[in-house]
Parts: C-alpha cells; sequence; structure tokens
C-alpha cells in the first residue's frame, strides 16, 4: 500500500467534503433568505426549488474547479520550509481567498446572467417562478447551468493566476 | 446560528488536519527530515581545463535544494569536449522524415538518447550514489533526478538566431535542441533539451515516462508513473503526471496555467518506443 498516495486521496476526499459542505450550506441559507424577504416564497413551491437547484449546483461546480490548483498551492509552500505554524495560517488564509473568491464569481455570474436575461424578454422571470410556473423555472436554470459551464474555465484561469506557481519558460 | 458556528468550526479543524496532512504527503521521510538538519552546502561552480590543444575538460560542480529548503544535494561530473563534439556532430546529422509534428519530434528524440544513453552513465552513478547515501524512496528519487535537471538554469535553444533577450540563448543550433550529453556539458537547455535528458535518465531507472510536447503552447515537459495527484493523462490504462522542468519548485501533476489545457499535449515518446533497428540490437 502506498501511504502517501492514500493519503493525498484522504485529503482530496475530505477538503472537497468540507468546502462542499460549507458553500451549499451557505448557498442554500441564503437562497431561502432571499426567497422568504424578496419574493415572499415560502413552501410548496417547486419552481423555485428548480432555481435553487440550479444554483446550487451552478455554484458547487464553480468551486470545485478551484480544490486542485489549491492542493497545488498547498504544496508549493509545504516545501517553502516555513514554520508549522506559517503554513497553516497560510493555508487558511489562501484556502479561504480563493474559495471564497470562486464562490462569489459563481454567485455573479448566476446573478448577473440572469438579470441581463430577464430584462431582454418580455416576462419577469422572477415572478413566474413566484408563481410556481415550472417551465419558466427549468429555462432560469437551465440558462445558470449553462453560464456556469462556459464562464468556469475562465475563473479558474483567474484564480489560479493569483496563485504564485514558479516561474517557467517556454520557446 | 449557533448551529451554523459549531458546524463553521468543525470543518475549520478538519481544514487544519488536512493542511497538516498535505505537508506531510509532500515533505520526505522523517529519517530524510532529521538528516537535512544538518545543513550542508557546496559551492557551485565550472572548471576548464585544457588537457590538449583539442581538447578541453569541464568539471561541473552542481548544488540543489532538496525537498525542504535548508538543505542541499551535491554532485559533481567531468565531461571532455571530444564527446560533446561528437554528439553535438551526431546531432548535425539527425533527419526525420517524420510528415507530422510529433513524429518528427519523436524521431529526433530517440535518436539524441539513443546515441547518447551510454555517455551519460557518469550522471547516473552520481545520482543513484546520492539516493543511496540518503535512502530515498523511489518517489523521492525520481524527484531528486528531475530537481537536478530544473536546478540548472534554463537557455533559450533557437534553430535560428537569437531573438529572446529575457534569458540565456544558444542560437543557429540545428532543430533547436542539444543533445543530453551537450546540455550536461554546456549546462545550456531548453524545455525539449532538459526533456530527453530527463526520459533518459528516467528510463534507465526504470520510470515509465514520456515526453510531452505542445506546439500550440511551443513547450515541452515530461509526463511520469508516479503517484501523485493533479494534471495528467491517461495512457495505455495508466496516469502520466505532467512534470515541468524548465525551473525549480514545479511537483509532478502541476501544470502552468498559462499552458494547461490537456487537449494541447501530445504524447511524442513513450518509455516503450523502439524503432525496428534498435530492437533488432
Amino acid at each position: 500500500m502506498n501511504i502517501k498516495l492514500s493519503l493525498l486521496a484522504i485529503v482530496e476526499i475530505l477538503s472537497g467534503l468540507s468546502i462542499g459542505i460549507v458553500i451549499m450550506i451557505i448557498t442554500y441559507k441564503i437562497l431561502m433568505w432571499i426567497g422568504r424577504k424578496r419574493y415572499d416564497i415560502h413552501q410548496n413551491n417547486l419552481a423555485y426549488s428548480i432555481f435553487m437547484a440550479s444554483v446550487l449546483f451552478s455554484v458547487g461546480y464553480m468551486v470545485s474547479g478551484v480544490i486542485q490548483p489549491l492542493l497545488s498551492l498547498f504544496r508549493i509552500m509545504a516545501a517553502s520550509g516555513s514554520s508549522t505554524i506559517e503554513l497553516l495560517l497560510s493555508f487558511i488564509g489562501y484556502g479561504a481567498f480563493y474559495i471564497a473568491s470562486s464562490y462569489f464569481a459563481g454567485v455573479v455570474v448566476s446573478l448577473v446572467g440572469i438579470t441581463i436575461y430577464t430584462g431582454l424578454t418580455p416576462i419577469d422571470e422572477f415572478a413566474e417562478v413566484k408563481n410556481n410556473n415550472l417551465g419558466v423555472a427549468l429555462v432560469v436554470g437551465t440558462i445558470i447551468i449553462v453560464l456556469t459551464l462556459l464562464t468556469r474555465d475562465g475563473v479558474n484561469l483567474l484564480m489560479e493566476s493569483q496563485i504564485p506557481y514558479p516561474i517557467h519558460f517556454t520557446q | 446560528m449557533k448551529r451554523f458556528l459549531q458546524t463553521l468550526a468543525v470543518l475549520l479543524v478538519i481544514f487544519i488536519l488536512l493542511a497538516k496532512v498535505i505537508s506531510l504527503v509532500d515533505l520526505p521521510d522523517t529519517k530524510e527530515k532529521e538528516e537535512s538538519r544538518k545543513t550542508e552546502y557546496c559551492e557551485e561552480y565550472s572548471q576548464a581545463d585544457s588537457l590538449s590543444q583539442t581538447e578541453v575538460r569541464f568539471t561541473h560542480h552542481r548544488s540543489w535544494n532538496k525537498y525542504t529548503i535548508d538543505s542541499v544535494y551535491c554532485l559533481s561530473y567531468m565531461l571532455s569536449s571530444v564527446v560533446a563534439k561528437a554528439s553535438n556532430k551526431f546531432r548535425n546529422g539527425i533527419h526525420s522524415g517524420a510528415r507530422t509534428y510529433e513524429n518528427s519530434w519523436r524521431d529526433v528524440y530517440y535518436q539524441l538518447y539513443q546515441f547518447d544513453r551510454e555517455r551519460i552513465t557518469f550522471l547516473q552513478d552520481s545520482l543513484q550514489k546520492i539516493a543511496e547515501q540518503n535512502q530515498l524512496s523511489r518517489n523521492e528519487f525520481a524527484r531528486l533526478i528531475v530537481s537536478f535537471v530544473q536546478d540548472i538554469p534554463y537557455s533559450y535553444v533557437m534553430e535560428g538566431p537569437c531573438d529572446r533577450i529575457d534569458q540565456p540563448c544558444l542560437g543557429n543550433e540545428k532543430l533547436g535542441i542539444l543533445s543530453p550529453v551537450e546540455f550536461l556539458y554546456t549546462l545550456t537547455g531548453d524545455c525539449d533539451t532538459r526533456s530527453v535528458l530527463l526520459y533518459s535518465v528516467l528510463k534507465h531507472f526504470g520510470y515509465k515516462s514520456l515526453i510531452m510536447v505542445s506546439s500550440e503552447y511551443r513547450h515541452a515537459m515530461i509526463a511520469i508513473d508516479l503517484p501523485a495527484s493533479g494534471d495528467h493523462i491517461i495512457y495505455k490504462g495508466k496516469k502520466f503526471y505532467f512534470w515541468e522542468t524548465t525551473n525549480t519548485g514545479w511537483n509532478p501533476g502541476m501544470l502552468p496555467p498559462d499552458t494547461n489545457n490537456i487537449a494541447y499535449w501530445r504524447i511524442t515518446l513513450d518509455h516503450e518506443y523502439q524503432t525496428v533497428a534498435s530492437s533488432n540490437r
């Protein structure tokens, strides 16, 4: 058995789980709060659930792209010779920053995309979702997911550009 | 709210533990860490001795960081200009009849490997000695080999005249590459020069490695079948992790962000490749 490889696998699983749980809880709470306060949506609104599900997927998918660069960052820093305390503080600081940034990017992409789409169409999508219009909710959810798929690589590259990789040279 | 904060606190603890585990994963074994505390340094310099009117012998003393930066590996080797010139002559005579980008480079890389593989045994022996002294695992030995090459400062090697000024540049070299022996003699090498040397050394020690090239990125690097995580390609059912060779600090599985589209990377030479002529030997 390769102990180091097993440890690395456990790290990936646990980091994915912990980051995933945090962002899902936060997103769910925020969406529930917005639905209640702004649109007066309470229970049994299937359209809003579909909308929420697409936002959750969108944010989760966006943040998932940051895990591998984050692990690379940790590995670079682990080799830098800093003390354990410095390393831990840097891990937490950088980790929180990158996850928060990609999370923020995921939320912004969803919001901006939907706002622009709503502005370009004659119907008020949010009002339709509030009225439990499943058709509109499915379309809005699909738009959010597609926009995430289209922008994820760019957001990840933006995140990676902040990671202090060593210099490399090409022809 | 209280429950939410509790959850966050638990996750923070998990995160700290993960961070600790990550640092354990990539650092050397405890025994080596303890040894590395006995800080050792060796001077890095090159010395040229004239053996005759036509022969110069270079002695290169190299030192490069172990995985922790407070200690170094030291290695010295000698190379004669006669050996380097023979390798240079061979390289200047290489022709590739292949039509595709990967195949033409595969011909070139393989011929360079074939010609020089018996001429770089001094390096392989020295690296093996260091590995034995430090009781390195197979993974750590691969790191030792790659970090030796990564530590040699990068230089452009151009087929035409030099048009780059950000790094040292060697112009008008046929094929825009140096052979492994020339690289070790001059300590001047670009991405594919480094990749061919690493391919040769890693193959000698039984590692499964590939030379990867990208015409889009104008770059080359190695990929290796080692336990790692990150950017990789799957080849013949095994995961080969990309390993950047042009500077120190790059680990297996870390593709630079500006060259990280795996679709743009192609396998040029694999560890099992052999020509009909070489397989009949």
